[in-house]
């Protein structure tokens, strides 16, 4: 398992979404990190060795205002602009979230509310004291969680206790298990492989417990391993 | 002095630069436990699968470690130099309520004596996180005892906020120096407005989050168990939250401003530009709240428009940050202790900042949320931007308060270590960016082993550094070299007394004229209140110490009486004594009109409340953060109403004509407050007698309706374990509270104006105390509107 900052974006769809948003991000916070940092460093280093330099605060005296209107305005105008720029790449990345399931892996989210959509896994993953359990279409539920590599996946996430996060961290998969109610998010694994799963909100002596494993299989094997699950499920119910 | 009158001094002392000497003893002392906490967890997670601490006594030191930190450690300190020196900055002898202040510091050492007394009890101490989310917060899943005492502590914390929140603003507009516009006030004192205007709206909002789940551990009520009872918690918390963040970092961010311009020696570049800043980031700070709620699957529109909010809080920031730095351009930089500190605050915070902003999306927040890099982004806004701004200041401030210079070189040494130390210890978190917060260990494979032994030498190095200070500044406290009274050329009021300053701060009445600071010495023209306010004179009262000291004992009673524990009892009945006894006391003094301090208001600068008597201008100020309480816990009523479909509507659980009754009568006994207030100005007494002897008895018939309305409900089977009833009974005690409080105020009022007439203050009390009775029955009005309605 790697980690970050080196776990690549080729894991998941969400992945690739994230990393896309993180490095805008850390550009934009490297160029004024840079800008502001070199301020920071040189004023003081400069003007602490000159002596000479005029004193403007003088003991009882209200230090008078400084600055000119339009460069003020300058500042704050180019403040402004580093907002806008990151607010609106945020905000077509929000939607982009929302929006892919759809556009790319043609997912109608309303058929899917109704319960049947093609080519998608629906798990259901609800969390507990202390520990998680995965509920697939078929009825068969594990405690680890297998997932198809190349194929939408939507999470139906909710707790029978108390607050936990359900999360997969390399493939950015993050949402809060809540008592009584029932989250959605998605993601398209895209490697085979295995992964943390863990819990991320603070839910009681266990919480460092809440940790499993997401293994991601390529398509057939997963299609095998369901198959098989589906029957060995059938022969129990048959015995009873 | 002697030892029985030092001791009497610093218990019952009212003066404001012993207030903020308390404070800050205090402020230290809790930050001592707290980082003793950190260090033993950070020990815990120093390498994996460590067993040091066990999971148990891990969440309890995060807890605990959060609290004191947030709650007792950095905000008084920030508070222990707002009472010594926003009084003499604006040119004041004292605080506008001198008792008051001393009430908030008891009640904030008793409340966070109380959060600490909760690791004695059975269970332990909290351990559900500072956030405290639902439902894991309810008795179902912490039955610690010492979670009790934590929400008991918390309460009490928030009652001092509140007392000192409406006294710092009043002394704000009030209390200024002859000519002191609000716009020439050193940039700490706007720090200080923002921070208690915050809090008055911030804190209400815990205030009755904590409230309801009191009655949720205490009283068997299901509210954070029901459905959406998780995100109930989510809004009360984070609206409080948030704004509590901003609070934490103005006043060392303002500090850090000061002395950045007094040490390079040039004015603040766009001084009114930050100061819009500042003022703006205080607005917006209440309307970003949901950027920590991400994730909880609440509407998405909503979540957009705080993301918005989130990243516009980053303009005034940015503004702040970027105008401090090019202050500096063109000065004769003086590279000493406090300036290090103030340049390492702002160092820090650029990264504290931006880390923020890397937060403010659901996109990149589905890595963040819940992981190490929060808890290195708050760290470097909180402990690197707010403590060391704030250390710099306790430098800065040293010589004023002692007379003495601390050792310089002593001073860099601790600044280089400590910022050192903290680097070490959170900017390797960013790294652990997928590791878990408050997980008590991991297992090795995970590969966080490293970066989490750094921290914690890090951690180790912070820590100890520290040690240097206390060194340094205990012993210059004695040994130091003197200094005169501006050893920094620093312009403030602060500079031109002496060092200490003197009791009364200035030896004549302070003026600005132009933007001069003057203290004028003509005619002898003290003010009167001189006379009364000396270290052994009337001014000590003792009854904020028992004021606070008796719901201490009532409490630590109540959670062990909870517990079953011994002696619960006898400490519940001697709290509830002392509680009556100095409410007695404090009554009786004011009946006889002993305790005096007040500055000729003709000396004063009060725009723009010019006119407006400061016990009125106070209970307004009260009101309007009450306001958010009764809000919140009717806010709590609607949401469960509308989230939870098995609530019933209060026209099936009350009785609609009772309440209506109940209405009308809260509404007329309102009306003859105001008549009294009337009286009161008129000079009519009779009128006043009959007012408030009408209003209380209004008053009292609107307890008797409203109670018996409620024992309708319970016997007709309704319980608590309703939600929708549980929040309706809530608000209905606490206005029921809030109404027996005023009814006993008014009483005194009627003894004394009976008795002893108008004299002092009594016609502006009772004018206050309608403007209360006015809110009450606007809240009355709407609990009958929305709880028996809806
Ligand atoms: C530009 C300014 C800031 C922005 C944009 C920002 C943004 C955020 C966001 C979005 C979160 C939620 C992260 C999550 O839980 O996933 C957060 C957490 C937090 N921030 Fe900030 N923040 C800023 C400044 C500050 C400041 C100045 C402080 C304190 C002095 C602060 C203290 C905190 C704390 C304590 C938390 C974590 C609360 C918890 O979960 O325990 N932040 N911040
Ligand atoms: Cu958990
Ligand atoms: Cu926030």
């Amino acid at each position: 398992m790697f980690h970050y900052p080196f776990n690549p974006a080729e894991l998941s769809e969400t992945a690739r979404i994230w990393w896309d948003l993180f490095g805008f991000y850390l550009t934009v916070a490297i160029i004024l990190g840079v800008v502001v940092y070199a301020g920071l460093v040189l004023i003081p280093w400069i003007y602490s060795r000159r002596r000479q330099a005029v004193d403007e605060i003088q003991p009882g005296v209200i230090p008078g205002e400084r600055g000119r209107m339009a460069y003020l305005a300058v500042i704050v105008i180019l403040i402004a602009a580093s907002f806008i720029a990151i607010f609106v790449e945020s905000y077509l990345a929000v939607n982009k979230l929302a929006a892919t399931l759809e556009e790319k892996y043609n997912v109608d989210i309303e058929e899917l509310q109704a319960g049947e959509a093609d080519g998608v896994l629906v798990v259901e993953v609800i969390g507990f004291q202390w520990g998680w359990t995965f509920r697939y279409p078929n009825g068969v539920e594990t405690d680890i969680l297998y997932l198809p590599a190349g194929r939408p996946v939507i999470f139906k996430v909710t707790s029978e206790d108390v607050f936990h996060a359900f999360s997969i961290p390399d493939l950015r998969v993050k949402v809060d298990a809540i008592p009584g109610q029932v989250n959605v998010t998605w993601t398209v694994p895209e490697k085979p492989g295995t992964y943390r799963v863990q819990c991320y909100e603070l839910c009681g002596v266990g919480h460092a417990e809440m940790i499993t494993k997401a293994i991601v299989l390529p398509p057939e094997v997963f299609d095998f391993w369901y198959e098989s699950q589906s029957e060995k499920l059938e022969s129990e119910g048959g015995e009873q | 002095m002697s030892s029985t009158l030092q001791i009497k001094r610093w218990l019952f002392t009212t003066n404001h630069k012993d207030v903020g000497i308390l404070y800050l003893v205090t402020s230290l002392y809790f930050f001592i436990i707290g980082g003793t906490l950190a260090l033993l967890f950070r020990i815990q997670l120093s390498v994996p699968e460590n067993d040091f601490l066990d999971a148990a006594k891990f969440n309890q030191a995060i807890t605990n470690h959060g609290l004191i930190m947030v709650f007792w450690f950095i905000s008084p300190l920030a508070f222990a130099f707002a009472n010594y020196f926003v009084p003499i900055q604006i040119g004041a002898k004292d605080m506008a309520f001198p008792r008051l202040n001393a009430l908030s510091y008891w009640l904030l050492l008793f409340g966070g004596l109380l959060v600490i007394a909760g690791f004695f009890m059975p269970g332990g101490a909290a351990d559900f996180g500072w956030t405290a989310y639902a439902p894991l917060n309810t008795e179902t899943y912490t039955p610690n005892f010492g979670a009790n005492l934590t929400a008991f502590g918390l309460l009490m914390l928030i009652a001092s906020v509140t007392v000192g929140t409406v006294n710092f603003l009043v002394t704000i507009f009030q209390l200024r120096a002859k000519g002191y516009k609000m716009l020439g006030l050193p940039m700490f004192v706007w720090g200080i407005f923002f921070t208690v205007l915050m809090m008055l709206w911030a804190f209400p909002s815990l205030q009755a989050g904590l409230i309801l789940l009191a009655a949720d551990r205490i009283l068997g009520a299901t509210i954070f168990e029901a459905p959406k009872g998780a995100i109930l918690w989510d809004h009360l918390f984070w609206f409080f939250g948030h704004p509590e963040v901003y609070i934490v970092l103005f006043p060392g961010l303002a500090l850090a401003l000061d002395m950045i311009s007094v040490f390079s020696r040039r004015p603040l570049l766009g001084r009114k530009v930050i100061i819009a800043a500042f003022g703006a980031a205080a607005a917006l700070s209440f309307g970003v709240y949901a950027h920590h709620m991400f994730m909880t699957g609440i509407n998405l529109q909503y979540l957009k428009f705080h993301m918005f909010t989130t990243e516009l809080i980053s303009v005034p920031f940015g503004v702040i940050t970027i105008l401090a730095i090019l202050s500096m351009i063109g000065g004769a930089i003086k590279l000493t202790t406090p300036m290090l500190f103030a340049l390492g605050s702002i160092a820090v915070f650029i990264i504290g900042g931006f880390s923020g902003v890397f937060n403010s999306n659901p996109v990149l927040d589905i890595a963040n949320r819940g992981s190490y890099w929060v808890v290195a982004h708050f760290h470097y806004v909180m402990v690197g931007a707010a403590l060391f701004a704030l250390f710099g200041g306790l430098y800065y401030w040293f010589p004023k308060m002692t007379g003495r210079m601390y050792n310089e070189t002593l001073g860099k040494i601790h600044f280089i270590v400590s910022f050192i130390g903290f680097n070490l210890l959170y900017f390797p978190m960013f790294f652990l960016i997928d590791m878990p917060r408050r997980i008590y260990t991991y297992p090795e494979w995970t590969g966080w082993g490293p970066l989490n032994f750094i921290a914690t030498v890090g951690g180790f190095i912070f820590g100890l550094s520290h040690l240097i200070m206390f060194a340094n500044l205990l012993y210059s406290m004695k040994h130091g070299p003197r200094v005169d009274k501006n050893p920094w050329g620093a312009w403030s009021y602060e500079w031109v007394i002496e060092s200490p300053p003197p009791e009364y701060n200035f030896e004549g009445i302070p003026v600005v004229q132009g933007n001069r600071l003057m203290v004028l010495m003509a005619d002898g023209a003290k003010p009167a209140a001189h006379a009364h306010n000396s270290h052994e004179g009337e001014h000590l009262s003792p009854w904020p110490l028992l004021i606070s000291l008796g719901p201490f004992l009532f409490l630590l009673g109540l959670g062990m009486w909870i517990a079953q524990a011994k002696f619960a009892l006898p400490l519940m009945v001697a709290g509830a004594i002392i509680s009556a006894y100095a409410v007695y006391g404090w009554f009786r003094d004011d009946f006889y009109e002993r305790f005096k301090l007040e500055e000729p208001p003709e000396y004063k600068e009060r725009w723009p409340f010019e006119s407006i008597h400061r016990v009125k201008l106070g209970m307004y100020f009260f009101l309007f953060g009450d306001a958010v309480f009764f809000a919140g816990l009717i806010g709590a009523y609607i949401f469960v109403r509308l989230e939870a479909p098995t609530t019933l509507p209060g026209l099936v659980t009350h009785n609609i004509l009772l309440g209506l009754i109940g209405a009308l009568l809260m509404l007329w006994s309102a009306v003859f407050m105001y008549a009294a207030a009337r009286g009161a100005k008129l000079g009519d007494r009779t009128l006043t007698l009959a007012g408030l002897a009408l209003s209380i008895v209004l008053g009292i018939a609107y307890l008797v309706v409203t109670g018996l309305d409620w024992l309708g409900t319970f016997s007709a089977g309704f319980t608590l374990a309703d939600p929708a009833i549980a929040t309706s009974a809530v608000t209905a005690l606490s206005h029921a509270l809030h109404l027996a409080a005023g009814l006993l105020v008014a009483v005194y009022l009627l003894l004394k104006v009976w008795v002893r007439g108008f004299t002092g203050h009594v016609p502006d009390t009772i004018d206050s105390l309608a403007v209360y009775w006015g809110f009450l029955a606007a809240v009355t009005a709407a609990i009958f509107g929305v709880t028996y309605i809806f």
